[in-house]
């Protein structure tokens, strides 16, 4: 899942000073799972900016609305009958959403009211933290499960390097666990240590971002009616 | 010789045998009893060793002693007992680990969730004879849930399955274990389920709830216009008032005094809307430490608190416009205290 949190407000102030009508836009999936940018964060960043508004001496309108979805053509014009009037709409949702509402609303300002971090999971209720940095050429069967290239602070694929120590990695011994320590672990387990021995080459990084803005696209899918009359 | 005797504690429990008794002894004898919220800092410098300690009655600045020795109390941890509880109904347990053994709300055996007796070592570290008398206590509660051929449950929270986004906050937060997941056939999906026999209603899980998918079923009580807003937790500050309106109080002007099941059900967006109606001052009133029926209603509550308060300077609200305080039912005088801003 996509992972975000909440741009310190006093951000959210400065990015709307000029605005009159704001709204405030949720959305219904990852961020709202991560506590982010569902309805009820929508509703105290609604409250924060009316009130701020008001103790700085400026009228403001500030509406709510959340969809399930900001990253879906029809999900994204729901929002349209809440846009009557808006001069300027914050986003909650990740960089996907705050872009396809740019994409569908060309004469309005669409502002990212959160920080997109990373793609991970909760480590415990309230905290998250980063599995997957979407290489585009998943090695997990090489690497027992975990991964190598989000989880290990070097992105090493030979590792571990000399930092590690007591399981932990030296970028934040407190906090970051060492990815190769845990490979080595559950390699062993598997009865599968000795697969280590051989040297992996570099990486090629076309699948990942070096490649040029990704684009995938299933061929077995059936285009959408409207695409499908285009080809006839 | 004189010896002075400084006592540190959460609170005092004398329920054991002996123990009040014992507790009058040391006060006549000159042993001074500090209770406190936050565990007292201690210091070992230079062979000295100090001990600062933030009183909670006065709540002002914290004081410090030096002292020759310092006795801490042994720490018992809870044994392998406690582990298929938690598993199977994802109980809560107590900072040390045991099923609310320092809860002083908490009847003997009851754990927070509803139908589920804890005795013996898993609950706190107890003696044989307390195991045995909390294995009574566990039998007359069951005896009382089974008097009835049916056990009928109110609904106090319910789900609306069409904006549950199941992330499973709720399911992990409820201290009372009253919810999971799972099908709801009318709506063919998935959401949050409460289970309403073990739900008390105390509103933890609405608070949290990132979807705004969970609604308590009574409704919020009515807010009056006045400059200060006190949101009294109904088991503490809400019966303190109730005890002061019987001895007619006279309730000071400009203040709006409201009922929450707990003070858990109060959330960030809660409080920014009342300082939206037009309220200047917000205080919230739990219960203290360890004394909360939900077991960590009050927390929750500090925690939003504490978060908002470093953020209302950003919104041009000083940060002591909002407050939260702790009291017991009996502290009357902590509610008479309240004054309008
Ligand atoms: S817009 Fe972003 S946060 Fe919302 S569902 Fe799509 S990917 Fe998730
Ligand atoms: S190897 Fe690549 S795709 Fe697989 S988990 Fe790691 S970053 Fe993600
Ligand atoms: S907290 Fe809300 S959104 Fe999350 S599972 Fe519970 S009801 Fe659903
Ligand atoms: S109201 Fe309290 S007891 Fe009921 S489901 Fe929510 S958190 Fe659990």
């Amino acid at each position: 899942m996509i992972i975000a949190e909440q741009k310190p407000f006093e951000r959210i102030v400065e990015m709307t000073a000029k605005a009159r009508n704001i709204l405030v836009a949720g959305c219904g999936t990852c961020v709202t799972v991560c506590l982010a940018g569902g309805a009820k964060e929508v509703a105290v960043v609604a409250s924060k900016l009316r009130l701020a508004a008001q103790n700085a001496g400026r009228k403001i309108t500030v509406t709510e609305a959340t969809i399930e979805r900001q990253c879906e053509n029809e999900f994204v014009e729901k929002l349209a009958p809440a846009l009557k009037g808006v001069d300027t709409v914050v986003s909650l949702a990740c960089g996907i959403g705050v872009q396809f509402l740019a994409e569908a609303f060309q004469n309005l300002p669409i502002l990212p009211g959160v920080n997109t971090r990373f793609l991970g999971a909760p480590s415990k209720q309230g905290t998250w933290q980063e599995k997957c940095m979407a290489c585009g050429d998943c090695r997990l069967d090489k690497t027992a499960g975990v991964c190598p290239m989000a989880r290990c602070s070097k992105n090493l694929l030979n590792g571990p390097c000399g930092g590690s120590a007591n399981g932990k990695c030296e970028v934040n011994p407190q906090k970051i666990e060492c990815a190769w320590q845990l490979i080595i672990d559950r390699m062993e387990k598997l009865g599968r240590l000795d697969e280590l021995e051989a040297i992996t080459p570099p990486n090629d990084w076309s699948t990942a971002h070096d490649g040029g803005v990704r684009e995938t696209a299933s061929e077995q899918a059936v285009p959408a009616k409207t695409e499908a009359m285009k080809s006839v | 010789m004189n010896i002075e005797v400084l006592f540190f504690l959460n609170s005092l429990q004398v329920a054991e045998r002996e123990l009040e008794e014992k507790y009058r002894e040391g006060r006549k004898s000159g042993v001074l009893f500090f209770p406190y919220n936050q565990l007292p800092a201690v210091r070992v410098a230079d062979k000295e060793i100090t001990v600062s300690h933030k009183d909670i009655f006065t709540e002002g600045s914290p004081g410090s002693w030096t002292c020759d020795f310092l006795v801490v109390d042994e720490k018992a941890a809870p044994g392998w007992e406690v582990d298929w509880p938690t598993r199977m109904f994802n109980a809560p347990s107590d900072r040390e680990g045991f099923f609310s053994s320092s809860n002083p709300t908490a009847l003997p055996a009851e754990s927070g969730r509803k139908g589920v007796f804890v005795v013996g070592n898993s609950r706190a570290n107890s003696s044989t004879e307390e195991s045995l008398a909390e294995a009574s206590a566990a039998a007359a509660g069951v005896s009382v849930l089974l008097a009835k051929p049916e056990i009928e449950a109110e609904t106090h929270a319910t789900v609306d399955p069409q904006k549950c986004a199941l992330c499973l906050t709720c399911v992990r937060v409820c201290p009372h274990s009253a919810i999971d997941y799972g099908e709801y056939p009318e709506h063919k999906r998935s959401a949050a389920r409460i289970f309403d026999a073990a739900c008390i209603g105390c509103g933890i899980c609405v608070g949290e709830c990132p979807a705004r998918a969970i609604e308590l079923t009574t409704p919020a009580p009515e807010e009056k216009p006045a400059k200060t807003l006190v949101l009294c937790c109904k088991r503490s500050a809400q019966q303190a008032r109730e005890t002061l309106a019987a001895h007619k109080w006279t309730v000071p002007k400009d203040v709006c005094f409201v009922e929450v099941p707990c003070a858990g059900r109060v959330d960030t967006g809660l409080i920014l809307k009342a300082f939206e109606t037009g309220h200047e001052r917000v205080l919230v009133l739990g219960c203290h430490e360890d004394a909360c029926k939900s077991i960590y209603g009050n927390t929750a509550a500090q925690r939003r608190v504490d978060y908002l308060k470093k953020n209302l300077p950003a919104i041009g609200i000083a940060a002591d416009r909002l407050e939260m305080r702790r009291l017991a039912a009996s502290q009357v005088e902590r509610l008479a205290a309240v004054q309008p801003a």
